[in-house]
């Protein structure tokens, strides 16, 4: 048995550790906590408003948090605890190299409009880690190539639909060779013809084993790739657990009558 | 300087201002009926008449003021006209500033939806109706601060008539300077009373930007 | 038409257009330059700062090039400040540019949705980076449009230099005009050279615009 495969003893990679936020006088997260192993895949679902977005973007720190801490293998996220229970935000760089190792996907893409689809994923690596442009665009284009995209390499953003730019948004962040990939609502902005595309995807990329926390309201997706499944209301994480329990055992009433709202939605 | 040479320097620049301001408002009145002009040309005549106000636009938005009034100044008498300077400048200034107000309204009317027209027409508005009644006075809304920003660079190129030998702002400036040899506070002085008009019209475009943002 | 005095005195109004395209350039480089430091002055997060800034956009456009030269060519000499005209011409011209350009960049940048940045950041590109790689090259392509008329209008108000008696261009006419009987001829020979110039102008930023092309996002 190879040590390499098998981090079940180990720490997990993500712990999120009674994580609070503000905005204001508003709290937006309360005492969260959470752990997510290597290869897993973390659904986040929940209401609209319920903190889903706020969560994730606190893991690669493009929202700061004001109370509790985040760890990613081992290492605290843009914040530096000190002895005298005070906080610090870390250094620039720091912070940037964490977020090297965490790839995100947006519910908008945020594709780069002034490259082409090929630049789109070699920038990153090139300009940050100064990784030599030859092997960065053989990556890209074996990365293109699983999402299905390698024939648009030289094309603009602009040029490619919806679903096209999302899938290219996904192979950006995994050129990176991030440890950990974030995704946000990632189909909530597309055509509804245009879903099950990046769906499928994420399914191959789950299969691969790549590590991933998805805030999601593809219900019927979620249970099938998920290895776990989080619900969250009013900033607080309510339950989670596998999805077959989330999903049909449910524990708690908001999560009852979440499920039961959503099934009607879907029936009409 | 004593007090009463202040007011008196005062005085005479205020002078020199009233005149500045009465040369802007008659090249921006000329402007505005010939930048309407071009513009209807440009966008609803016949093509060649049309082409005709856009390379007239070109000439007069890649030609300096300065050599346009130069070039009148010097050349309108060999053709037997003796105009007063001041009609020169409110002429050739009107008529080069138009090309500017062309442009404003021309983008302005453009900005108007083609849906507008459609809904104008399906009440069984006639051409010239619909055009007064419906788009023109959308269109005036939103050319309103760009046709401000022109009318401030017209007030700021009346400076320019002090170059060919009229008396304005700057040239009154210029003798209270040489009369008092205080040369560096009466152009200071100067500047000041540009930047109170200038900067009266820039605010009003301002506060006529903020309101239509919320309409 | 008089063309034969024209022809005798192409030396000179060559020589003067010479001049109108390096008092331009001048302009230009010192506006690009002030430009930059008013647009990051103006973002700046010290209030004092954005003050300063302000305050110099709202004098230099508002009150008329002309003065603001005279201001430094005939003005500071009285505190002892001696510059040549045309060093008095290419400064008020920048700075006044400055405040228009600086505007410009501005506008250019805060034009870019604020998702761009974030994009950048979350693949791990620190602050700077993100502004020279991403930002910064989608502000330019959307400012060159605005900068070229910039240009162009700078290029026409090189003539006020005449005034204080640079050999440019129209200060080379104003010399045809008062040695000469042939008004019209003069008068349409140094207007077409500033339409040259113009049209040379817009035809490279053209150039420039589709060679760069802003893209959707
Ligand atoms: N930048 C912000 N400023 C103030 N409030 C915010 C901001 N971003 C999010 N919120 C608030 O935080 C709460 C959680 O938002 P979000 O994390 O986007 O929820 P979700 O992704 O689950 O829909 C909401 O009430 C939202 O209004
Ligand atoms: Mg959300």
């Amino acid at each position: 048995m190879s040590d390499l495969t098998s981090p079940a003893t180990s720490e997990p990679l993500v712990v999120i550790d009674r994580v609070g936020k503000s905005f204001g006088a508003v709290d937006v997260l309360k005492e969260v906590s959470l752990t997510v192993a290597a290869g897993d895949v973390l659904s986040l679902i929940g209401p609209s408003g319920s903190g889903k977005t706020t969560l994730l973007r606190c893991v690669n720190y493009l929202e700061t948090y004001e109370r509790g801490l985040i760890t990613i293998a081992g290492e605290t996220v843009g914040i530096e605890p000190l002895p005298d229970g005070r906080r610090r935000r870390k250094s620039d760089r720091q912070i940037a190299a964490l977020r090297a190792q965490v790839g995100m996907v947006f519910q908008h893409y945020n594709l780069f409009p002034h490259l082409d689809v090929l630049e789109n994923l070699t920038v990153a690596p090139c300009r940050v880690h100064g990784e030599a442009p030859g092997p960065v665009r053989e990556r890209a284009l074996a990365l293109l190539e699983q999402v299905g995209l390698a024939d648009k390499r030289h094309r603009y953003p602009s040029e490619l639909s919806g679903g096209q730019q999302q899938r290219v948004a996904i192979a950006r962040a995994l050129t990176m060779q991030p440890r950990l990939l974030l995704l946000d609502e990632v189909t909530s902005a597309l055509d509804p013809e245009l879903v099950g595309e990046v769906l499928d995807v994420i399914t191959s990329l789950a299969a691969d084993g790549i590590t991933m926390m998805i805030v999601t309201h593809e219900m019927a997706f979620a249970r099938e790739v998920s290895t776990s499944v989080a619900f969250m209301a009013d900033g607080r994480l309510i339950e989670s657990g596998a999805p077959e329990a989330i999903f049909e055992a449910p524990d708690h009433e908001r999560l009852r009558s979440f499920m039961q709202r959503y099934r009607a939605g879907n029936q009409l | 300087m004593t007090t009463a040479m202040l007011m008196s320097s005062g005085m005479y620049l205020a002078q020199g201002a009233l005149v500045t301001i009465g040369l802007s408002l008659g090249i921006i009145a000329v402007a505005t009926v010939a930048g309407m002009l071009l513009a209807l040309l440009r966008l609803y005549s016949w093509k060649p008449l049309g082409l005709l106000a856009a390379a007239y636009g070109l000439v007069a938005r890649g030609v300096p003021l300065l050599v346009l009034l130069i070039g009148s100044y010097f050349s309108l008498p060999y053709l037997g006209l003796d105009l007063p300077l001041w009609l020169v400048v409110v002429l050739v200034g009107g008529l080069y500033f138009g090309a500017y107000v062309a442009e404003v309204f021309r983008a302005a009317l453009a900005a108007v939806p083609r849906t507008q027209w459609d809904a104008g027409r399906a009440l069984g508005m006639r051409r010239v109706q619909l055009f007064t009644i419906v788009i023109l006075p959308q269109a005036r809304r939103l050319s309103l601060p760009p046709y401000l920003n022109v009318a401030l660079v017209a007030v700021k190129n009346t400076s320019l008539v002090s170059a060919i030998g009229g008396w304005e702002l700057v040239a009154a400036g210029r003798e209270i300077g040489e009369r008092t040899m205080e040369i560096l506070p009466a152009y200071l002085a100067v500047a000041a009373f540009y930047f109170v008009i200038c900067f009266s019209i820039s605010q009003i475009g301002r506060h006529v930007e903020k309101k239509m943002r919320y309409v | 038409m008089n063309l034969a005095f024209i022809l005798n005195n192409a030396p000179l109004l060559m020589e003067g257009a010479a001049m109108t395209v390096a008092l331009a350039i001048g302009a230009l480089l010192g506006a690009t330059l002030g430009g930059g430091v008013v647009a990051f002055l103006r973002m700046s997060r010290h209030a004092p700062l954005r003050y300063v800034a302000t305050g110099f956009v709202e004098i230099m456009r508002n009150t008329p090039i002309l003065v603001q030269i005279f201001v430094l060519y005939f003005g500071l000499p009285t505190l002892g400040v001696h510059m040549s005209a045309f060093t008095s011409a290419v400064l008020a011209m920048s700075l006044q540019n400055s405040a228009y350009i600086g505007e410009i960049y501005r506008a250019g940048l805060v034009s870019i949705h604020p998702r761009q940045r974030e994009a950048a950041l979350a693949l791990g590109m620190m602050p700077g980076m993100a502004l020279r790689v991403i930002l910064l090259p989608q502000a330019l392509r959307r400012v060159l449009p605005p900068l070229g008329n910039q240009l162009i209008i700078i290029i026409k108000d090189t003539s006020v230099a005449s005034t204080i008696a640079v050999a440019e261009l129209t200060q080379a006419s104003k010399l045809l005009l008062d040695r000469s009987a042939a008004p019209y001829e003069t008068f349409l020979t140094v207007a077409l050279i500033y339409l040259a110039i113009s049209a040379g102008v817009a035809g490279v930023l053209k150039l420039a615009e589709w060679r760069y092309p802003v893209r959707a996002s």
